[in-house]
């Protein structure tokens, strides 16, 4: 005998399965956007640390090549090399405490890291590590230390040094 | 019997009810779909706009990089192509901060370049070429953009050399022509963009003033075309609210950068930064001497740069764009030249 009351219970029981499927449905929609949002979360983090990586490898390739720190000799800019007088003009520039335009300047080049220059051999007595510029950002931030082998000409003793050009990156990762 | 009526009119009104309940079912199933359908289209949405901001973002490195990238080296000449983009150049009088934008995207800043451009470019390549601005001692290295669809027109009717000088001096990717009178110009005006320049050497030889916007280049008297002198953007009179307007030149490299200017306010934009960093880069020739000259023993070599130091060097300081300016450092910078060489010369170390 079919009665009032079965019918009834049969259409609830229609009503509840469609807003089940239809629950499902969004739960199995929104775990697999959190899914997709973290993976791009995560992919758009590498891109970032990988471009700041590059950002400092730029700055290391930068330095070496200005003309206000490079050899030049009867026209020519030597590869690879720095005039150590130029080096020395650049850290007092840089580093002066009364007037920050040099600094200012720089700073669009160098960005946030510390560019030391280390003469190694021969003669290493005094002077031979030169902090030239120096975001100084804290110490929480990551580091990446990239080293460039250069010669350093001393054009007054006329003597040519081996050294390094240290280029300290600094970036959140 | 009765029993039998009731249970047929029960029947009855089940029957409505589940025709209710089916219909209900189809509108809630529908509005949920609908609703389904429209989070999925804004995430497409979300999703195509990511991508473009991400194509436009790469589209601006990698132009930032090819510019940056020209400021390394002098005199070269190359062309970058692209999908049809447009491109917007400015350079802020007031607070001389250069930035450029690519479609729609955010402004990138282009503080350590000094670039002469056309303010709006819509081109599918550009054409880029660089210069050394040296005065006594490298400053920075200029970069000019143009397109395929710009013309170069050099006016000249008496054989001028310093016309000569223009033309074979800009690459020969670049278009230029010569003109010589008004009928000449007008053959061009296919041209997007025409650039007339004429020159003011010993006597005015300019097209008709009415009828075109002009350039006047007028080499300071007794000075060569790429030492110094006035440029003149000359507007025709039609257009009210430009006047034409004379700005100084100071090299090579300076007089190009008006050449590929669209206006006088942007070329003074640019030679303001240029001026700036030259202070910059003066301050460490400065320092520089002062650290060999204590480091030298007493005899030529420091007598030499001791000179350059109390009067080139000293008097070169905090220049600005005005004539005395550029007369002034034109003086200088040809003197470091010259001392330049004799340390060469005698040995020494150089000024930089």
């Amino acid at each position: 005998m079919i009665t009032s009351h079965s019918y009834n219970r049969r259409g609830q029981v229609q009503l509840g399965e469609t807003t089940a499927v239809i629950i499902i449905v969004i739960i199995l929609l929104v775990i697999g956007i959190v899914f997709w949002s973290n993976v791009s979360k995560s992919n758009v983090t590498t891109i970032i640390t990988q471009s700041q990586e590059l950002s400092v490898i730029e700055i290391a390739n930068i330095v070496p090549e200005l003309t206000e720190l490079k050899c030049y000799e009867s026209g020519v800019n030597k590869v690879k090399c720095l005039d150590w007088y130029k080096v020395l003009a650049m850290n007092e520039s840089i580093n002066n405490k009364d007037d920050k335009s040099a600094f200012l300047f720089y700073n669009d080049y160098f960005k946030n890291s510390k560019i030391t220059i280390v003469r190694i051999y021969p003669d290493v007595s005094e002077n031979q590590n030169i902090t030239i510029y120096d975001a100084k950002l804290d110490n929480t931030a990551k580091k990446l230390l990239i080293s460039i082998p250069v010669n350093i000409k001393d054009y007054v003793s006329q003597k040519t040094y081996y050294g390094t050009i240290i280029v300290e990156g600094y970036y959140n990762g | 019997m009765k029993n039998v009526k009731n249970i047929i009119q029960r029947r009855k009104i089940c029957n409505r009810k589940g025709v209710i309940d089916v219909q209900f079912n189809w509108i809630f199933v529908m509005i949920a779909g609908f609703v389904i359908f429209l989070f999925i289209i804004s995430i497409v949405f979300a999703q195509k706009k990511n991508a473009d901001t991400q194509a436009g973002f790469t589209a601006i490195s990698q132009i930032t990089a090819l510019l940056q990238g020209k400021q390394q080296t002098p005199n070269v000449y190359s062309e970058i192509s692209l999908p049809r983009t447009n491109m917007n150049f400015k350079c802020d009088e007031s607070t001389e901060y250069f930035t450029f934008k690519i479609e729609n995207g955010e402004r990138t800043p282009l503080p350590t370049e000094i670039l002469f451009a056309p303010e709006d470019l819509s081109t599918n390549k550009i054409m880029v070429w660089s210069q050394a601005f040296d005065l006594g001692f490298p400053v920075n290295i200029f970069t000019y953009i143009t397109t395929a669809d710009s013309i170069i027109l050099i006016y000249n009717t008496t054989s001028s050399s310093d016309a000569a000088q223009v033309y074979n001096n800009l690459p020969s990717n670049v278009t230029k022509k010569y003109v010589s009178n008004d009928v000449d110009i007008a053959r061009y005006k296919g041209y997007a963009r025409t650039r007339i320049i004429c020159f003011a050497d010993t006597d005015v030889d300019c097209p008709t003033a009415a009828k075109y916007d002009y350039m006047i280049i007028t080499p300071s008297p007794g000075s060569g075309l790429y030492d110094y002198g006035n440029v003149t953007f000359h507007t025709k009179p039609v257009v009210i609210d430009k006047l034409s307007q004379t700005v100084p030149y100071i090299t090579k490299s300076g007089l190009y950068g008006a050449i590929f200017s669209d206006n006088p306010q942007y070329y003074n934009c640019q030679m303001s930064r240029a001026l700036k960093q030259f202070e910059v880069k003066r301050s460490l020739v400065d320092s520089r001497l002062t650290l060999i000259q204590d480091a030298l023993p007493d005899g030529d070599c420091k007598t030499t740069i001791n000179a350059s130091l109390d009067f080139e060097i000293y008097n070169m300081r905090n220049p600005s764009l005005n004539q005395d300016n550029m007369t002034s450092l034109n003086k200088n910078s040809k003197y470091l030249d010259t001392s330049n060489t004799n340390l060469i010369l005698d040995s020494c170390p150089k000024i930089y």
